[in-house]
């Protein structure tokens, strides 16, 4: 009996060794649930709770374009930007790299209800172009990326914005957003696999505490990051910035 | 940080197979993917690995390196699906759940059996399902999957949407490209600091260039007389294969057959 422990043990520290090294060498992909990973009613759960969001964001979308066709462009240029920017790759103390979300800049530059839009897009190309994500858990995808998220980063900045701390604004907005959708994620991951012991908590517990490992220290780099854009982009691009003011009638 | 995923969609061997025709058949193998059982979904992942890296004639070593990739997902979520860990006194409640287990401390540490279940269950599904993701990213342009949603009735204002991000992400992406060159050169990313710098000018850059292009994009359509409508020209040369075809009707019958019978 007591041998058969030792093994135990010792397959243990091997399987999280082993766990760690390849785990590790690949880069995580910002928290996209993978193809397949959810079961069948979670997947159209998800879908059928982020359908209605995305509607009346491209209802708005509908509102500002008809006006001002050329602002399609806008709008599209706007989305390859956010799809650039969640490609590039964070630089992260722990020496294992991560991409941004992109959801605290681009709800604070475009809106939160566009980002939605413009973030479900990113995620399709994401699937379609580099195999991140998927096309059955995109609902859920949509759901902490380009709505959650953006909303979060969106009401932190404009509370910051009433106290009058533009830069802590800017810096929580990018944290939480980032934060928020991980959370998310993880709320997602343990209502489709709950534990045996404890249920649901437990298993939020179990997935929250895993991922908080890589998405902490990554949301406050994303923090700090959006922050220097945003120092840069108020002192170099002041007039570009006046030219995304012409999406914003479309929130309110 | 490249796409050059998209190239093998243009210059794979299905290529002038109709596109509708592919679509079709993976959307079928999405839903019987979901349907079916464990056994059956590896069998659905190995045919599809067929189509794709024989009939397709994508390198295997590619994709290989695709399936593994979102794999890193399922590795860093296996933990937390296996593994509990309980206080001493609560074991007695989960006598038949534990597999294998020991104790630490005060804990109990174990390896859950409804865990392993669904980790079994899950892994073969996000297999089966990915393999079917990847031959749509492989083999179908996504310039012809935005025209079928047209067909579709898709809104314009998506199709649009899709159709300028497409053209753009592919600029965008080698301004960074070109970007990160230069400062990598200039040891823009020798340390963290560093690179938390440079990353915020590449980001500024970027948009700086993004929003240039737009005036600039503005401007070419303004002088063609832009009315809020993006045309396309669109040559359609494709050629139905009898042999696909039938390959694609007959293992889907017999993977609706099996999933029945089991």
């Amino acid at each position: 009996m007591n041998y058969r422990k030792k093994s135990w043990q010792l397959a243990a520290i091997a399987g999280l060794s082993a766990y760690l090294v390849i785990g590790s060498a690949q880069p995580v992909q910002a928290m996209h649930i993978m193809e397949g990973f959810l079961p069948l009613q979670w997947a159209v759960l998800w879908w059928v709770l982020a359908l209605p969001f995305f509607g009346w964001g491209l209802r708005s979308l509908l509102q500002i374009t008809r006006q001002n066709p050329e602002l399609k462009l806008l709008l599209g240029l706007a989305g390859a930007f956010s799809f650039v920017l969640s490609a590039l790759k964070l630089p992260s103390v722990t020496g294992s790299c991560s991409h941004p979300t992109g959801t605290g800049l681009g709800a604070v530059l475009f809106g939160p209800g566009i980002m939605t839009v413009l973030g479900s897009l990113v995620l399709i190309f994401q699937a379609l172009l580099l195999a991140h994500g998927g096309i059955t858990t995109l609902g859920a995808n949509v759901f902490s990326m380009a709505i959650v998220g953006p909303w979060v980063a969106y009401a932190v900045y404009q509370i910051a914005l009433k106290l009058g701390q533009q830069k802590i604004g800017i810096f929580s907005a990018a944290a939480l957003g980032n934060l928020s959708t991980y959370l998310v994620t993880s709320i997602q991951l343990a209502l489709a696999f709950p534990a045996a012991s404890g249920g649901i908590l437990a298993a939020f517990v179990k997935f929250a505490g895993i991922f908080a490992l890589t998405q902490i220290p990554l949301a406050i780099t994303e923090g700090f990051l959006t922050v220097l854009v945003w120092n840069w982009l108020q002192s170099y691009a002041a007039p570009e910035l006046q030219t995304l003011k012409l999406l914003k009638p479309a929130q309110s | 940080m490249s796409l050059n995923l998209a190239q093998f969609a243009y210059t794979n061997r299905l290529r002038r197979l109709p596109p509708e025709h592919k679509l079709g058949f993976a959307i079928a193998l999405f839903i019987l993917g979901y349907t079916a059982p464990p056994p059956i979904q590896w069998l659905i992942t190995l045919w599809v690995g067929v189509w794709i890296v024989v009939y397709g004639g994508i390198p295997l070593s590619v994709y290989g390196k695709l399936l593994s990739l979102p794999l890193g997902f399922g590795v860093l979520s296996l933990p937390p699906l296996v593994l509990s860990g309980v206080s001493l006194s609560q074991i007695s409640e989960i006598q038949e759940d534990i597999w294998q287990g020991f104790f630490l401390g005060g804990f109990y540490l174990y390896l859950s059996q409804q865990g392993l279940q669904q980790a079994g269950e899950m892994l073969s599904r996000a297999i089966a399902l990915t393999s079917c993701l990847y031959f749509i990213l492989l083999t179908i342009p996504l310039l012809e999957i935005i025209r079928l949603l047209q067909k579709l009735r898709c809104p314009s204002l998506i199709l649009d949407l899709l159709l300028l991000m497409y053209r753009f992400i592919f600029l965008l992406m080698d301004t960074a490209n070109e970007l990160i060159l230069a400062q990598n050169a200039r040891f823009g990313y020798h340390s963290f600091n560093r690179s938390l710098h440079s990353l915020g000018l590449l980001i500024t850059q970027l948009l700086h260039r993004t929003l240039e292009n737009y005036r600039a994009s503005v401007l070419g359509l303004q002088s063609r007389g832009f009315n809020g409508e993006f045309r396309v020209l669109h040559q359609r040369r494709y050629s139905p294969n009898l042999r696909y075809s039938i390959e694609a009707v007959l293992g889907l019958v017999l993977i609706i057959l099996a999933t029945l019978k089991l």
